[in-house]
């Protein structure tokens, strides 16, 4: 019989200890890291909705059974944890199956990890749940996202001492959504606008891939052009504007208005959209 | 099967000798800290990095928490009175929750600027000055909320207020006598927003009615020259109102979650000129409504094979009134009468996916989408796409797990032309990127290693293709591909390294017409972006009483960028070495001393940033380029509770 099915017969059976968590403590309170859980609310005795308030240590771990004395297993989590992420995920639900949490059992995250992959139950500070140690937790795993935030321009989310002024989840939720990318907010543009207002309008001249999709100019984890921009004008503007004329000419290192300064944007400055009466070409 | 409490057999528990004396009540956990700082970096961009950029400068730092019977209040400070810097008070009893945040953000684009023209109050006067590019951000934010179980049901309403505060200047262009002028801009805007709701979870359904609200205002909205014209309008001040309704209902081996969000956003803003309005109109009238309706069922067929099917729309409205403008283009005599367009777009996107256990330690995800776009008054009013995706995990293998992901997507959709109010003028082989017709091939390999417990490597390689086939002229190919590793050893309980690197390049081709007839020259954009760095700690020291750590990065960022016929661009780089060594110390079982110095070697160039009077007729902010040498040193006194 596997680890898991004893566990799950176990559960099933409830042969609860009689003495709770003192009879857990009597071997394993000299483990520093079982004794932390008294640090967080986890282990508060006090607050009714705590799991020490439950079942105590058992309310997480599974009934003791003969775990002293013959050891028989007990639930694990983690990594190595001795069942399957589901069923120490089903552990964390029992308390947190929330209108926040509504979409984890179809989120990415549900797959490929599992709650405490990301937090920490032993503490009194898990790290996920502080802005200043947050980013570092979910680069561990999107490594290819902490690159972005070296690039010439990104969004302020390093872990250095000046940033951390923004965190992923100000953007993404973690326990998944039912936007793409798991975003907080319904669109891509919509996440964008909670700091962004400015861009939100509606104005008068509209420009239609800003409307459409900030993304359609922007790298928003990061770039290595300026603004997080995925190409600097003149050439991004020459992707999509080709009219008879300046839009049309190729340019080079030509010392020239067209890619001198703000290139495109010396004149076109209002790229966003303009709210103003004779701003039909994003000039003023 | 689940370890869910709710499904625990508790027929057996009897806990009248459950006394918990062995258990201990922390009351207060955590630490506090008061950091002094010193920096020194002769150009401001430095407080990107460092957080600050004053010589002097004393922070809290705080990860706190308290607890008296039920009731908890957890304090989280870094770097509070810094540039850069946050803090978060909250407040949790049993029923009753308060929240009480702040969060300072310095961004700074460029140091010591020499503008020609400056802007007081609404004019933009020739007046030479220095400026610093820079944005500084201020939030405040304020939450309560309220929780009790009543009918065996989950209720929970919460009320959220959120003050932005963006102050600063930014680098814009306008036109003076027909001659663009770059110059800075003053930033001072606020952003309001506020969010309320009521959630409530039963033992298999979950639901939430919320609201939320958004308030921009601008301060600086209009620009002009003298008495002689209306030269920029700066965003208006907007509105914006969204209600939801989200639901899921949990059957035993499926879910069912849906939500639908009703929206609007509002512009009266007055005009900062009428020239050109039609009489007795004085502003927009703005007004977009948007809704989306999402719907996602999964089922779980076994233990191994989940499904999983989700429609998701959007449509947004713009319902703003078409009027006809008399456009004044810097020249009153060249006036033209032309509409405002107001841009309408819906989306409907169909996902079916699935996730099935191979075997023990091999698992197979695959999905399909297809994605209908339609968008009013552009020059390809529906675009459709097809994308498939797949991806294999193995970890049935000691010590080795490995990772393969892979898309392919396929986008096409109406009739490609020109449409009178928008492109009239524009050649009819020109395919604009996000509506052309795409082709889009991804993949990922991905290998983790772990030989033995204290050394774990990670190696991942990723090509992504995008192939504009019937792209004559515009964007027609895209390349993004690279690798990173890391690496991790823990050569002993004190002593641990780790390394890292990447390297990426995204490769852009496009075609443009200066004929305007068929493609007669082609640019290329090589973007190319590294990274690498390492670090270690030794801990234990002097009988557990020091830690010490360095961490040394790299990072380089560089676009090249040629057109045929043409001298190619100039350099446009970035790059930095970054230090960070640090030493903790324990003074007592409850103080401890940390220093933290760090150090930048940063530089960047553009070439297209040139000094003023460089073109005829340009007028720019001269050089921005930064090349510094920064140093910041701080020393941290820590209780520890």
């Amino acid at each position: 019989q596997d680890i898991e099915s004893q566990i799950l017969q176990k559960f099933q059976q409830g042969a609860y200890s009689k003495k709770g968590a003192d009879s857990c403590l009597m071997c394993h309170q000299k483990d520093a890291k079982v004794m932390a859980l008294f640090d967080g609310v986890h282990g508060n005795l006090e607050n009714s909705n705590s799991p020490m308030a439950k079942l105590q240590c058992e309310t997480c771990h599974g009934p003791q059974g003969k775990h002293k004395g013959k050891n028989e297993p007990m639930v694990t989590f983690g990594a190595n944890g001795n069942v399957s992420a589901e069923l120490q995920d089903s552990v964390c639900l029992s308390c947190h199956q929330d209108a926040e949490r509504m979409a984890w059992h179809d989120s990415l995250h549900s797959d490929d990890a599992s709650c405490v992959g990301c937090h920490d139950i032993h503490t009194g500070s898990d790290p996920v749940l502080n802005r200043a140690s947050e980013v570092a937790v979910c680069t561990d795993c999107h490594q290819q996202q902490q690159q972005d935030l070296y690039k010439r321009s990104h969004h302020p989310l390093t872990t250095q001492a000046g940033e951390g002024s923004m965190v992923c989840s100000d953007c993404h939720n973690p326990h998944g959504s039912l936007s793409d990318a798991s975003l907080t907010e319904v669109s891509v543009n919509d996440t964008c606008y909670q700091c962004h207002a400015d861009k939100r309008g509606p104005v008068l001249w509209e420009h239609q891939p800003v409307v459409d999709d900030c993304r359609s100019c922007h790298n928003v984890h990061g770039s290595v052009n300026d603004a997080m921009l995925t190409r600097k004008a003149p050439m991004l503007c020459q992707s999509c504007h080709a009219n008879d004329g300046h839009a049309s000419r190729a340019y080079g290192d030509d010392d020239s208005a067209f890619t001198g300064g703000d290139s495109c944007l010396n004149c076109h400055s209002q790229i966003h959209g303009s709210n103003h009466p004779s701003g039909q070409l994003l000039q003023r | 099967s689940s370890l869910n409490l709710s499904e625990a057999n508790l027929e057996r528990v009897n806990t009248d000798r459950w006394d918990c004396k062995r258990c201990t009540v922390v009351k207060a956990s955590g630490e506090l800290g008061v950091s002094a700082v010193a920096t020194d970096a002769d150009n401001a961009v430095a407080a990107n990095r460092l957080g600050e950029d004053s010589e002097g400068m004393a922070a809290l730092q705080a990860d706190l928490a308290y607890q008296q019977q039920g009731d908890r209040i957890r304090v989280q400070a870094h770097n509070l009175g810094m540039e850069t810097g946050h803090a978060k008070v909250d407040a949790k009893g049993q029923n009753l929750g308060l929240t009480l945040g702040y969060q300072s953000q310095l961004s700074v684009n460029a140091d010591e600027v020499q503008t020609q023209y400056q802007v007081a109050g609404d004019q933009l006067i020739a007046q030479p000055g220095e400026v610093t590019l820079q944005s500084k951000r201020e939030r405040f934010e304020l939450g309560t909320d309220y929780q009790r179980n009543i009918w065996r049901t989950d209720w929970r309403t919460y009320a959220e207020y959120a003050y932005l505060e963006q102050t600063g200047a930014k680098a814009t262009s306008t036109n003076l006598n027909k001659a663009p002028i770059n110059f800075a801009r003053p930033i001072d805007t606020t952003t309001q927003s506020w969010e309320t709701g009521l959630q409530a979870a039963g033992q298999s359904w979950t639901g939430e009615l919320s609201y939320q609200g958004s308030l921009f205002e601008n301060d600086h909205q209009a620009l002009n020259d003298g008495d002689k014209a209306s030269l920029q309008a700066g965003a208006p001040g907007n509105e914006s109102h969204q209600v939801s309704a989200l639901g899921q209902y949990r059957f035993a081996s499926s879910h069912l979650t849906g939500q639908l969000v009703k929206g609007w956003m509002y512009q009266n803003d007055n005009y900062v000129d009428t020239q050109g309005v039609p009489t007795g109109i004085t502003h927009l009238n703005g007004e977009v409504e948007t809704l989306d309706a999402r719907l996602r069922y999964s089922h779980k067929l076994s233990r191994d094979f989940k499904l999983g099917m989700k429609v998701d729309y959007r449509d947004r409205d713009n319902k703003t009134p078409i009027q006809l403008f008399h456009s004044v283009n810097y020249d009153p005599q060249s006036g033209q009468a032309i509409e405002n367009v107001a841009l309408d777009t819906s989306r409907t996107a169909y996902q079916l996916d699935g996730r099935y256990r191979l075997a023990k330690g091999l698992v197979a995800k695959g999905g399909y989408q297809y994605i209908e776009k339609e968008q009013s008054d552009t020059v390809r009013e529906q675009t459709d796409e097809s994308r498939f995706f797949a991806s294999l995990d193995y970890t049935a293998l000691a010590n080795w797990n490995f990772g393969l992901d892979a898309e392919y997507g396929s986008r096409d959709g109406s009739a490609y032309q020109a449409s009178a109010a928008t492109s009239e003028e524009d050649n009819e082989l020109l395919r604009k990127y996000h509506l052309a017709d795409r082709d889009r091939t991804k993949f990922e390999l991905s290998v983790t290693h772990t030989p033995w417990q204290q050394l774990s490597m990670d190696l991942r390689y990723h090509y992504a293709e995008d192939d504009y086939g019937n792209s004559e002229l515009g964007l027609t190919e895209s390349k993004d591909y690279g690798y990173d590793f890391s690496l991790s050893f823990q050569a002993n309980d004190q002593v641990s390294f780790h390394a890292f690197g990447a390297q990426q390049w995204i490769e852009s081709t496009q075609a443009g017409s200066q004929s305007f007839s068929s493609a007669d020259w082609v640019g290329e954009v090589e973007d190319s972006f590294s990274y690498i760095g390492a670090g270690t700690r030794y801990d234990g020291l002097m009988q557990d009483r020091l830690a010490l750590g360095l961490d040394y990065s790299f990072n380089e960022s560089e676009s090249d960028t040629s057109v045929s016929g043409q001298t190619p661009y100039g350099d446009y780089i970035s790059w930095s070495h970054n230090v960070h060594l640090y030493a903790e110390y324990a003074l007592t079982e409850h103080a401890t001393l940390k220093a933290n110095y760090r150090y930048e070697r940063y530089y960047d160039t553009d070439y297209a940033e040139v000094g003023n009077g460089v073109i005829p007729g340009l007028t720019t902010l001269g050089n921005l380029a930064s090349d510094y040498n920064a140093h910041q040193l701080m020393l941290t006194f820590s209780y520890l509770m």
